[in-house]
């Protein structure tokens, strides 16, 4: 029988056991394998030059580049204004006016607001073109000239969208009483004191309620008050966007029970053409073999008896969406170095399952959630360190190559690294990198193989954001909204308004879910994901 | 309570394969515990259900009194060897260690420490997967000696060593439980513990065999034996069965006979007038007392299985 010796006593002084420890160690692990070091570079470098190689199109075309003729800025004989906040805008409407001082007031009942002119152009296929078009507005507008782009605000009635206040072109504020239909008499009211306009509505001219306020800067001494009517371009695609049709329309609308306070003396109602392009550039309705048309029949006018106004008229008072979004296009090719992060995420933890050091690993850090989660974060930190790198540069090449082929302000907006749509491209490219390389380690823990993982995780991210360029809309709508690809919305230069008529496509810099909404579909994802992986490695033997 | 190994009533099963049957054990400071058993007998699931790894189905696991998920710094508490191939290939030696320092809040002075004490410093600055097996084996023990741990378990690390790595990691071994260190390891080969290892539990099919000391394991599992040589075989085994031995012929000439020592045989074959040519007092080793024991055990017994009953028909 062998004999107990003294038991043994450490020591060492124990070091402190906390999620930090866990931390570092994964950090430590991260550093020290040179080939994860070169993939990140590689990711840095695919993340910048892919970008500013497909940053390159031929000189932009009429379409899309200005053309500077007296009266402005004209693309495709569409008028680009420049707004009050300096963005591209389209302000073409039929305006029926009188000076207004600085305090006062317009009030008019607005009815029958229906589609007008004749059907000359439009390819069969398309009966919708002839119908009221839902953003058609008639009512009421205090603005600060008659010149494009000005400062204003607006009551109105529009095609499908029951009455809204409007102002400076971005802003939207929808009224409270749903309207049976477009051609159903609403009284409407703006008043001014100085720069502040209020928009009311009501239903017989005697109960108001009010909509908003809208403050003008700037808005000083005599402005214009008076009626208006416009009516957008028809646009629709029927398949993944190619096959755009783009169709002027025009619409009237009746107005009677005309009150105007503050209004200049001996003056009269006058009718102007607001932002219409002078002849030259105005381009004849054309349409392509496929069916595209393009073009834009301009001008309105207005018809008066006794008391009663009908105006005519065709365009849009809302901000310039251009038809492509070129850095939104160019940023597509970020998706080379988003592989390699969903493979860096996925082999930072199949590695340790192919050697069995997993065990080693959960052995120096029994609690495995702890383990998972500084993987996580050391592997999405990482990754948005080095596609921010990436994107930072391929942002900044970009955007100059890019104004240098004509793809420039006005119609383009001038989009800077600092500026909010600029650090939103580049932000969130790092910040998709980041999401998709935790996707690759939650994939990795649920199926501990590198090459299903790196699948499984092409499939959610990448698969369907190029689907989404190919499909048909409705389908690109979908999944742009139920995968992680909805996160792509963050790459997109163009901004788009819901009250703007437009073929919402991918390369148009248009997705369902905008902005910042669409990275929480990711971050949905990332968690699912991670909870997912989290439950298997708890639960499994390692 | 000492910091030490318990396992109470380890229940484990893979599908159809019960791998652990209601194991028990103590592993003691101070000295080397072998832990034997054939291939498959259930001793690396039994440590990786000791390291919270592996989930048992029934029984408790304890490392100094606590599962081994609820240890804090758990590498300062038990250190462990499992699989020495367990490495990123492309990461230098130094800093598998130095990860592993960083998650238990060590510093990085204690990874020199280690590679010194396992004989590594000149080749820590390699890639791990460039390491012999037998260096794998060193790092894999440094590993386990990072957090300077009152208790160490090494499955197999004999496995694949050259003689002299072979005599390194028995001295090795034996200095780490001189400091009184509870040192728990696995082989399926006796003769890798035989002469190193103080304590032993024997496993087969998952269950406990043997929890005996090594002295007392020879002593019980095989009696004492003399080998008789002689040419007249058959009067010899009945001279000697008449006297009340257990007589085995082993060969053509020899007998092996227990139950009487060698001058008492030598005086009854004397007696009887029977010839032989000679008397050599056979002990029993370690191998043999685990052979015996574990013969059930092993899953897939070979050929050899019918010779100890032969061995018995003739001893009659």
């Amino acid at each position: 029988m062998t004999q107990l010796g003294t038991p043994y006593r450490s020591d060492l002084r124990a070091g402190r056991d906390g999620f930090w420890q866990v931390l570092r160690a994964e950090w430590t692990k991260f550093r020290t394998v040179r080939g994860w070091a070169i993939a990140l570079v590689a990711v840095a470098v695919l993340t910048a030059v892919m970008p500013i190689l497909l940053s390159t199109p031929a000189k932009s075309n009429d379409n899309v580049t200005c053309v500077r003729r007296p009266g402005g800025c004209f693309v495709g004989g569409q008028t680009i204004a420049t707004g009050p906040a300096g963005d591209a805008v389209t302000d073409t409407f039929y305006f029926v006016h009188q000076p207004m001082a600085v305090s006062g007031s317009i009030t008019a009942r607005v009815s029958a607001l229906r589609a007008s002119g004749n059907a000359t152009g439009v390819p069969p296929g398309y009966p919708e073109a002839l119908a009221t078009q839902p953003w058609a507005k008639a009512g009421l507008i205090i603005k600060a000239s008659t010149r494009p782009g000005s400062a204003y605000a607006a009551v109105m009635l529009t095609g499908r969208h029951g009455i809204r206040m409007q102002y400076n072109f971005t802003q939207d504020i929808a009224g409270n009483e749903p309207v049976a239909s477009a051609a159903t008499p609403r009284w409407l009211r703006l008043t001014r004191a100085g720069d502040l306009i209020t928009g009311y509505e009501s239903p017989d001219g005697t109960r108001w309620t009010r909509l908003g306020t809208a403050r003008l800067a700037g808005l000083s001494g005599t402005v214009q008050a008076g009626l208006f009517v416009t009516s957008p371009d028809f646009i629709e695609s029927q398949g993944s966007g190619d096959d755009r049709v783009d169709l002027p329309t025009h619409a009237t609308a009746a107005f009677d029970g005309i009150l105007l306070h503050g209004g200049l003396a001996d003056q009269s109602w006058a009718g102007t053409s607001v932002g219409s392009p002078p002849a030259g550039v105005r381009p004849t309705l054309k349409c392509a073999s496929g069916g595209r048309c393009k073009g834009l029949s301009a001008g309105g006018g207005f018809t008066s008896a006794d008391g009663r106004y009908v105006v005519g008229g065709s365009g849009d008072i809302a901000p310039y969406e251009p038809d492509v979004d070129p850095i939104d296009v160019a940023f597509l090719a970020t998706l080379f170095g988003l592989i390699t992060v969903i493979a860096l995420g996925a082999v930072f933890v199949t590695a340790e399952y192919r050697r069995g050091l997993i065990r080693t690993s959960l052995t120096a850090s029994p609690r495995r959630g702890r383990v998972l989660l500084a993987k996580s974060i050391v592997i999405a930190g990482v990754t948005f360190v080095a596609a921010l790198i990436g994107a930072a540069i391929a942002f900044h090449v970009s955007e100059q190559k890019l104004i240098a082929n004509g793809w420039a302000p006005p119609v383009w907006p001038d989009i800077s690294l600092t500026s909010g749509a600029g650090l939103q491209i580049v932000l969130g490219t790092a910040a998709i990198a980041a999401g998709a390389s935790v996707l690759g380690l939650a994939a990795g823990t649920i199926f501990r193989r590198s090459a299903g993982a790196v699948l499984a995780v092409a499939g959610l991210l990448v698969i369907p954001f190029i689907l989404a360029h190919v499909l048909p809309l409705a389908w690109a709508d979908w999944l742009l909204r139920l995968t992680p690809a909805a996160a792509f919305s963050l790459q997109a230069g163009v901004r788009h308004y819901p009250q703007v008529n437009t073929v919402c496509a991918p390369y148009h810099g248009c997705f369902p879910l905008a902005g910042w909404d669409g990275s929480v579909v990711l971050a949905a994802w990332v968690l699912v994901a991670l909870a997912g992986g989290f439950c298997l490695l708890r639960r499994r033997d390692a | 309570m000492e910091a030490t190994i318990e396992v109470a009533g380890l229940r484990k099963r893979y599908g159809q394969t019960l791998a652990l049957d209601g194991l028990s054990f103590r592993v003691e400071p101070g000295m080397i515990t072998g832990f034997v058993g054939p291939n498959g007998a259930g001793k690396s699931t039994t440590m990786r259900v000791i390291l919270g790894l592996d989930g048992a189905d029934e029984g408790t696991a304890l490392v100094g009194g606590s599962r081994y998920v609820q240890l804090r710094h758990p590498l300062s508490q038990i250190g462990a060897l499992l699989d020495a191939g367990a490495l990123q290939p492309s990461r230098k030696a130094r800093h598998h260690l130095l990860w592993l320092a960083h998650s238990q809040g060590l510093p990085a002075r204690r990874v020199d420490e280690v590679l010194e004490r396992t004989g590594l410093q000149s080749a820590a600055g390699r890639k791990a997967g460039g390491y012999s097996l037998g260096m794998r084996q060193r790092l894999g023990i440094a590993a386990a000696l990072l957090g300077d741990p009152p208790v160490l378990m090494f499955d197999e690390p004999f496995n694949g060593l050259d003689p002299e790595g072979m005599a390194w990691m028995r001295s090795f071994l034996r200095g780490l439980a001189a400091e009184g260190r509870a040192v728990l390891v696995s082989s399926h080969l006796m003769s890798e513990l035989q002469d190193n290892a103080d304590h032993l539990l024997v496993i087969g099919r998952g269950r406990l065999l043997a929890d005996t000391s090594v002295a007392e394991m020879l002593a019980s599992a095989s009696k004492d034996r003399v080998m008789v040589r002689t040419a007249a075989r058959a009067e010899a085994v009945t001279a000697l069965a008449k006297a009340g031995a257990t007589v085995a012929v082993t060969s053509h000439d020899t007998l092996a006979v227990a139950g009487l020592n060698a001058d008492r045989i030598a005086a009854v074959l004397g007696q009887q007038q029977v010839p032989f040519s000679g008397l050599a007092a056979h002990r029993a080793t370690l191998e043999e007392a685990y052979m015996e024991l574990t013969r059930s055990a092993v899953e897939f017994r070979g050929s050899h299985q019918a010779q100890p009953a032969a061995a018995k028909e003739l001893a009659g």
